[in-house]
């Protein structure tokens, strides 16, 4: 009944860049060098090199590291050649520009040339359904009716491609299923989300915010927040002997955000088993107009959204007391006084005829040279705290105490001896408020990446069609062909069970028909 | 500084990582015993260890995770365990598919030197501590479990670019003589570099068997120096097998066609992967720190390695090179996961450096 089954035939290899054939003029010759492959693998490569060179160098703020671990000559090229801020400088912006241009003009040049692939496909039509690409055929001649023919094919077409569409014409009829047509445009795609990415970052770099809120417990703090505001103008730049003359498109100004926090409490928590911490946490209040609208707790990983503005958990410390708890030692006295000093406040020692004061705290004291006691950090890793004391109102002597060296006294005056006890220090927390408009960009963007590279790697355009004709002599021909662009192992086994399926399917036909 | 508590658990999860080490070890033997006697049994049974160490590994990574109580994936250690799952579960899938033991002698390594690497540590790395705030996420069991296995899908690709490039004659006998030695000294240097950073007791046993001690810089100067010769050693023995090998092993490795194709698959099966952990991580970064992408040298690793395997297949799809040049990208690639796994947890810093406790 098979007429002809030959092998699957693999369609010729398409040309590289076919679009490129025969173009001339500035317009191709600029699509043929920005838009260009070989221009798209340069930047690749350039921007991967400028990214790493980053990782090599301390960025930014830390950038002055560089001096220790490279040398001061080093640092002094980086901070010239625009190292010590790489992902911030004007080149590697301008790398990034060219990649998003590269994408455009690819996509630009690349579209029209998928979009004439995809109609290629659809193409397929019963006056010529064996368009030039189609890798996989075969025809039958059955003594079936045409439309018994094709109602069993089609049956045996459901199997693959769920939705089929169906042709007719005076005497052929054909049914003509197609899947994943997407993938097709999989590289477009993500193309387009790197696009996005890129749009995102520039958004946010223009229109976004990125400001530190430093608040202490019990303190109400305005959240800032960067404007940009179109200014456009030059601005002189002296370069040697030259006056430069650069244009200004913008400016930014620090605003308030519409609301204020007020931090009611500040808590870390350790894990018992290690002493790491386990928890960090902000309690605040959002204020309008100075009426509470939210109580909230922001913590890492939770972070709160407020305005349009989001605010994260950054960082912590303590600056200053609430109190100090201490003995104190006082000349001509025997017992030494058990004493709470609020902080910066004078107090009076019973009726001692001495008065006293906590006037200074350090968190984290450390020696900057022989008895010069410095604070070296904002963590209670090392607390000192600095006793002032009065006698009938004389300023007599002041002394620090350190409390992890409680044998050391620094006071000069003979007599006086402080023992620390406890500290109760006021915790400060860093807040990250971020504003950042391109944020749906970089969703999008994020969602077309990933849609794009999975489906160019895992959806396989197919398209597969029968035809049905009738034969001059009674019965009818049928032709199975298929089509598809990649992936032709996958597809041949598509197309060996369609194509038994329609062998069995044809040859039930017949048998009902004997029957 | 608190002591260093080891548990039964931890004791326990550790002997089981060793275990499967030992199991790696034996199926990598096994397929060594296929390409030199050729007997079909010894391949089946590499096949059934390399079968039955997975399992293995998903089980002490279940009792790990259960142990710990979080996914076992915060800390050097335990993420080198979940790489050598990537290894061997890409691999094992790849081996049913194209019948290919030979890949195991190159892949299986991997999975090994990480899970040693990893032992090697002191017990202040490999125990089962809480999580760190930042740490405590859902997102940690997405993003971080599938850049691991992404990590170690590449591990197939090394393997496959080093089959393609012998089996083509790309890579000759000179080109291991000089390759080896030199990725041995190098890291040999880095092992170093790594147990003076975490004062390992094997840094401390060197520093001591030295006579040195941790002030002087020409005593440190002189342990890496040691470390790297140890490495290089170890590059000439290697050479020196392998170079007994070649004759044998290019009657059982399938044509370079084939080795390109299987090549493709495996960068097809790590990049979507490696894709979707760098997008997971922007956004748990976005919740977490307040920005999706910060040029974090982690980040930006990561990002490096996707440019180098998007231009391998750009190379492929679209450039027209040959499978010698894309195996030598695929090599590059390979190198650049590495670096983003291991080099930049220790040779850099930034926001990522979890592995330290």
């Amino acid at each position: 009944m098979s007429l002809e089954h030959p092998p699957a035939q693999s369609a010729p290899a398409p040309a590289v860049f076919p679009y490129y054939k025969g173009t001339v003029g500035l317009r191709d010759a600029l699509l043929r060098s920005l838009g260009g492959f070989k221009f798209t693998l340069t930047l690749f490569g350039l921007l991967g090199l400028l990214a790493a060179i980053g990782t090599f160098f301390p960025q930014g703020q830390e950038a002055p590291r560089i001096a220790d671990m490279y040398g001061q000559g080093v640092y002094d090229a980086a901070v010239k050649f625009g190292v010590a801020d790489i992902y911030r400088s004007a080149w590697f912006i301008v790398v990034l520009g060219l990649m998003a241009m590269n994408l455009i003009l690819v996509t630009w040049v690349r579209v029209p040339h998928v979009w004439r692939i995809s109609r290629e496909t659809d193409a397929v039509s019963l006056k010529d359904p064996l368009v030039p690409k189609t890798a996989f055929t075969r025809v039958w001649e059955t003594p079936l009716e045409p439309m018994e023919a094709l109602d069993r094919a089609r049956t045996v077409m459901l199997r693959d491609f769920p939705r089929l569409a169906h042709k007719s014409g005076p005497r052929k009829r054909m049914v003509v299923g197609e899947r994943h047509f997407l993938s097709l445009w999989a590289a477009h795609i993500v193309h387009l989300g790197l696009l996005l990415l890129l749009a995102a970052g520039l958004v946010k770099i223009l229109w976004g915010s990125n400001k530190q809120v430093v608040i202490r417990e019990g303190e109400t703090m305005s959240v800032p927040i960067d404007r940009l505001r179109w200014n456009f103008g030059f601005d002189s730049v002296q370069a040697g002997p030259l006056k430069l003359y650069l244009p200004r498109f913008f400016d930014r100004v620090e605003e308030k955000a519409p609301f204020q926090l007020a931090l009611d409490h500040f808590e870390v928590r350790y894990y018992a088993s290690t002493g790491a911490p386990s928890l960090f946490r902000s309690d605040v209040k959002v204020l309008k107009d100075g009426q509470v609208e939210k109580v909230a707790s922001i913590k890492v990983n939770d972070p709160l959204e407020q305005d349009g503005m989001m605010l994260y958990q950054a960082s912590w410390g303590y600056e200053g007391l609430y109190s100090a708890n201490f003995n104190l030692t006082l000349p001509g006295f025997k017992d030494a006084l058990d004493v709470r000093a609020p902080y910066r406040q004078k107090i009076k020692l019973l009726d001692t005829g001495w008065d006293c004061e906590v006037t200074d705290f350090y968190p984290d004291a450390g020696m900057a040279g022989p008895g010069k006691l410095v604070n070296v950090g904002d963590q209670l890793q090392n607390p000192a705290i600095r006793v002032q004391l009065w006698q009938h109102g004389v300023e007599r002597t002041h002394t620090w105490y350190v409390y992890s060296m409680p044998d050391i006294q620094m006071s000069k005056f003979p007599g006086i001896k402080v023992e620390g006890k406890t500290v109760d220090p006021i915790a400060f927390t860093v807040l990250e408020a971020n504003a950042d408009p391109g944020l749906w960009f970089a969703i999008l963007g994020s969602f077309c990446v990933v849609f794009g590279v999975f489906s160019a790697f895992y959806l396989f355009h197919r398209k597969a069609w029968v035809l049905v004709e009738p034969l001059a002599h009674g019965g009818s021909r049928v032709t199975l062909a298929g089509f598809v662009r990649r992936n032709k192992v996958s597809f041949k086994r598509v197309f060996d069970r369609l194509s038994t399926g329609v062998d069995h399917a044809l040859a039930k036909g017949l048998e009902a028909k004997g029957a | 500084m608190q002591p260093v508590i080891v548990t039964a658990a931890d004791q326990l999860s550790q002997g089981l990582f060793l275990t499967l080490f030992l199991l790696l070890g034996l199926s990598w033997s096994l397929n060594l015993a296929w390409v030199l006697s050729r007997k079909a049994r010894y391949a089946d049974w590499a096949r059934k260890v390399l079968w039955f160490s997975l399992a293995f590994n998903a089980l002490a990574l279940i009792h790990r995770w259960a142990s710990a109580g979080h996914a076992p994936w915060a800390n050097q250690y335990e993420s080198a365990t979940m790489v050598a799952f990537g290894v061997v579960l890409l691999f094992a899938v790849f081996e049913r598919e194209a019948k290919l033991p030979v890949l195991g002698l190159l892949v299986l390594p991997a999975a090994m030197v990480a899970i040693a690497a990893a032992n090697l540590l002191p017990q202040e790395y490999k125990r089962m501590g809480p999580l760190m705030p930042a740490l405590q996420s859902p997102w940690l069991k997405i993003h971080v479990s599938l850049m691991l296995i992404s990590y170690g899908s590449f591990a197939s690709t090394f393997g496959l670019s080093l089959l393609y490039l012998i089996r083509t004659g790309a890579w000759t006998r000179r080109t291991t003589w000089v390759a080896l030695p030199i990725a041995g000294a190098l890291g040999g240097w880095f092992f170093g570099y790594v147990h003076q950073s975490v004062r390992s007791d094997f840094w401390n046993w060197l520093m001591t068997a030295l006579g040195g001690t941790e002030l002087a810089s020409g005593d440190t100067a002189k342990a890496y120096l040691v470390c790297a010769a140890g490495g290089l050693v170890l590059g000439l023995l290697g050479a020196a097998a392998l170079g007994a090998l070649p004759g044998r092993l290019m009657e059982l490795v399938p044509e370079a066609e084939s080795l390109d194709e299987l090549n493709y698959r495996s960068v097809a099966i790590g990049f979507p992967l490696l894709t979707l952990g760098i997008i997971l991580g922007a956004i748990w970064g976005h919740l977490a720190w307040g920005r999706y992408w910060g040029w974090d040298p982690k980040e930006t690793w990561a990002f490096i390695s996707w440019l180098i395997f998007a231009f391998f297949l750009h190379m492929r799809v679209f450039g027209g090179w040959d499978g010698r040049k894309i195996a030598w990208v695929g090599l590059i690639g390979a190198g650049s996961i590495v670096f983003t796994y291991w080099g930049v947890n220790f040779l850099l810093s930034g926001l990522h450096a979890y592995a330290k406790p």
